[in-house]
């Protein structure tokens, strides 16, 4: 295991609770997987310290702050030498609109997903930003039409009844 | 604007983009970021809360720590488009604990999925053992992701308005 920390029940537990809802305190915690206190918040803090908890984030509602709009973009690169390459995705992890960016297997090189507010907003992005970085190929625009299921979590092989 | 848009001034968007960054921030450190005092801060918070702006708060988890290192998008295409089968085809889905993310999209295909899991023998038991099971799908692609360069659970929100 790369970075495989030993993780027991009790921790796959803690991780998936939380992993639904930070806001749960140890005591609640406890509650819920039968343990007090104490030993529930030494795990917390020993998992936030091992990094097997990256960050605790608020998950806003993007419809309510009027970003309606998601995109799944397919870049394809016209160079792939590793400069030209690199410059590329330094020049797409900073556009503050894309929140995710792939490297993929497949036709294209990258997967970017896109969150706007409508459709003109993406039209702007398209041809004052990413059209200014050079380097690029081609563009296959999926837009999304519904999002059907949305998570943050990751599963994990024992559930909490 | 839709009509689920809520009015957001400007110290509104400020405690939002702290709190995407970091939930566990208390009214306090807020309060000392964006230059006022706790009170109003932590009633803010409250209401943006209330109001569903925020809708919750999550810890997220290493992925590597959890031996779930591979991620891989999936563009699902359809046999059958009528209504029924496909929303049976979208209840089972919906239902893999593995997806984490399923759209609808425009394009060559109906659907883009996110699933993540160990290895590339698991995916392969995943899409024997889970997706093999489902009727209706005419069509899988596996886009293998090779390099995950940006993963942000953010919501953009412009520094001009602020």
């Amino acid at each position: 295991m790369k970075n495989g920390f030993h993780l027991d029940k009790i921790d796959i537990k803690i991780l998936d609770l939380l992993q639904n809802d930070a806001k749960l305190t140890a005591k609640t915690l406890g509650d819920r997987i039968a343990l007090s206190q104490t030993p529930v918040y030494e795990r917390i803090k020993k998992l936030e310290r091992n990094g097997v908890i990256q960050k605790y984030v608020a998950l806003l509602d993007p419809a309510k702050l009027g970003q309606n709009l998601v995109i799944f973009m397919n870049i394809s690169l016209g160079e792939h030498r590793v400069g030209s390459r690199e410059e590329v995705i330094d020049s797409l992890v900073s556009l503050p609109e894309v929140s995710e960016l792939y490297q993929t297997s497949g036709r294209y090189d990258f997967l970017a997903k896109v969150r706007l507010n409508q459709i003109v907003e993406y039209r702007n992005f398209l041809v004052e930003k990413v059209a200014e970085i050079p380097n690029i190929k081609d563009i296959d625009s999926l837009i999304v039409l519904e999002t059907i299921k949305h998570s943050t979590t990751i599963n994990l092989p024992v559930k909490v009844a | 604007m839709g009509e689920n848009t809520i009015r957001l001034d400007a110290i509104d968007l400020q405690i939002l983009k702290l709190l995407q960054e970091d939930g566990k921030r208390t009214a306090k450190q807020l309060a000392e970021e964006i230059g006022l005092t706790q009170t109003p801060v932590y009633e803010r918070v409250k209401k943006l809360e209330k109001s569903g702006v925020i809708d919750r708060y999550v810890a997220i988890l290493d992925p590597s720590a959890i031996q779930k290192d591979m991620v891989i998008f999936l563009s699902i295409s359809l046999n059958d488009h009528a209504k029924e089968p496909r929303s049976k085809l979208l209840d089972a889905l919906k239902k893999i604990p593995q997806l984490s993310e399923i759209y609808h999209t425009s394009g060559a295909h109906d659907f883009l999925a996110k699933v993540r899991v160990k290895d590339i023998q698991a995916y392969r038991d995943f899409l024997v053992k889970s997706i093999g099971t489902l009727d209706n799908i005419k069509d899988i692609t596996s886009h293998i992701v090779l390099d995950e360069l940006k993963s942000d659970t953010a919501v953009y929100i412009d520094d001009t308005k602020i």
